[in-house]
Parts: structure tokens; sequence; C-alpha cells
């Protein structure tokens, strides 16, 4: 059986001759033991990759994968644009319902400052307003929701 | 980086990042599947990699990928026959590892650890039986610590199946 790691920890010349001309003794465990090495290991990365100069050891996927993986950044980049805006439309949505029920408006039975008492009427007035911002804005948003069409914007391959 | 230079990367080290997939998971379909995943996580960090080093940088998430698919197959399969070895616990009436402490005690079971090899030696030896922490045998060993973890797991996995066997 051959020995994949030194007693320093570091990878084999064989692990990586087994490696590269695809050994087909190495079970998936070693290759799993393998992978977890490389994955921090820069000196055995850098033996890995100059284990790999020569063309001739390198496989060509039968098809380019370069279309699709334009495609998939694409796509990632839409989904992270799609969600970052919609999380700040709803906050503000909520931000603007919570506005204009009140929550935001101070008790100014227990309060006695003269000038939170000037600002009664005009808080009135502003959630009046802000009553017909809402309105308007949701129905905005249904009409903007209504005409996106979200086929093109789930993508069931994605594994991340 | 514009499309169309990432197009350029993509032709220059498809071959490279489809190989190190492939002779990693072995399966076509799935060397496929990671290289594109690399190419996609590639396109968002490629600012913090230089051009010098690009290689060994897409080699590096490459590998990572692989070791991502691999380790959740091996869960998954470790997984199933914990839960059958653990019927096997329940029809017996002791574990194995409760029969082998009675009857051989803890010397037994150190040169156990004794005996296994890299990538678990070290880490067992410093876990089991010097009693360090995972930071301590993470800074030691310079391994991440979730590989330190992983590794400790497998390694009382293995000791287990020695015992088993001994008994």
């Amino acid at each position: 059986m051959k020995e994949l790691f030194y007693a320093d920890g570091h990878l084999t010349d064989d692990a990586f001759l087994a490696l590269v001309h695809n050994d087909e003794n190495l079970t998936e465990l070693e290759r799993l033991e393998i992978s977890e090495h490389l994955s921090f290991c820069d000196e055995c990365i850098i033996r890995y990759t100059a284990c790999l100069e020569d063309d001739s050891l390198l496989i060509a996927p039968m098809l380019s994968s370069q279309e699709t993986i334009i495609k998939r950044i694409k796509e990632r980049v839409r989904r992270v644009f799609v969600n970052k805006y919609a999380t700040m439309i709803v906050a503000a949505s909520f931000a603007i319902i919570f506005w204009s029920i009140g929550i935001f408006n101070i008790d100014l039975e227990n309060g006695s400052g003269k000038t939170l008492n000037s600002f009664v009427g005009s808080t009135y007035s502003i959630s009046e307003k802000a009553n017909d911002f809402t309105t308007k804005f949701s129905n905005a948003i249904k009409d903007i929701f209504g005409s996106i069409d979200l086929r093109g914007v789930s993508n069931t391959n994605e594994k991340e | 980086m514009t499309t169309e230079k990432f197009k350029t990367l993509i032709c220059q080290y498809e071959k490279l990042v489809f190989t190190i997939c492939y002779q990693m998971v072995r399966d076509y379909q799935e060397a496929e599947n990671l290289t594109q995943e690399t190419f996609v996580s590639a396109f968002t960090h490629i600012d913090s990699c230089r051009e010098d080093t690009m290689k060994a940088w897409l080699a590096r998430i490459a590998t990572n990928k692989a070791k991502d698919h691999l380790k959740s197959a091996y869960n998954r399969k470790v997984a199933l026959s914990q839960d059958m070895s653990e019927m096997d616990v329940i029809r017996q009436e002791n574990s194995p590892e409760q029969l082998y402490m009675g009857e051989e005690g803890a010397q037994r079971i150190k040169e156990k650890i004794l005996t296994l090899k890299e990538p678990y030696s070290k880490v067992s030896i410093m876990f089991f039986l010097e009693e360090k922490s995972i930071d301590a045998i993470s800074a030691a060993l310079g391994r991440p610590k979730k590989t330190v973890q992983t590794q400790i797991y497998r390694a009382r996995s293995m000791l287990q199946q020695m015992i088993k066997e001994d008994t």
C-alpha cells in the first residue's frame, strides 16, 4: 500500500503520481484526505500544479463550459441584485407603513415639551400623506412584481 | 474584470481545473459541474488574486470544491453505516469499546493511536493522549480548525473500528 503522507504531514510523490495517473487503487477517503490537505497547504498545491505542467496529462472536457459559466455568473449577479433591492424595498415599505399607522408618533399626552405640540397638526397631515403614498407605492410594487418573469431567476442547478 | 477577459481566463485554465476536479472526484459529470462552480467562485473573488499566482489559486479553489463534494458523499456513507452499527450495538448489551475498556484498559487504546498514520497520527496523539485543544492543535500543525475536527472525528471512527475488530 502506498504512503500518501510523509511523517511531517505533507503529500508524498506517490500521492501525486496516484492522483495524476488516476490510480484506481486510490479510494474515495484517500482522495478526500488529499483534497483536504491541498485545500490549505501552499507547498503541496504548488507541487501538484507543477506535476500538471505537462499538457499531455491534462484532460479536456468534451465541451467547453465557457458559455455555461458566463451564464451562471450572470444569473448569480442578477440574483444578488434582486435580493439586495427586494430587501431594501421591503424594509422601506415597512418603514412607511409603520410611519403611516403612527408607530413612530410620540405620546404627547405624557410629554411636556411645547415644541412637540407644535408638530401635532403637521404629524397628522404627514400621516394622511403617508397613507396616500403607501397605497400608491403598494400598487406600484404589485405592478412591478406582476411584470417580472421569475422563471429565469431561479437556478435549481446551483448548489451554493 | 470584463467578461471577455474572464472568458480568456476560462480558455486558459479550463483544462487544468477540469483535470484537478476529475482526478479528485473521478466522475465526469461531477467534474464538469465542479469546474463551473470553480470559475463562478473565482469570478466573485478575482480581485483578491494576483496574475502570477492565478494557476495555484484556481487549483486551490478547484480542490476546495472537490473536497466539499467528496466530504458530503463520504458523510452520507458514514451516516448510513453508523446507523447500522448503532443497531448492532443495541443488539449487544455492551458496546465494543466498553468491553474493550473493561478487559484491556487504556494502554491498548494508546497503542492503537500510535499505529495511526498521517494525516491522523499527530492530530490523534495531540488530542487523545496529550489532551490539547482543537485551537492548540490547529495552531501547532498549521491546519484549519475544521480540518482538525474532521480528522479527529475520523480517527475516532478508525479506532472504534480497530477495537471492534479486536474484540
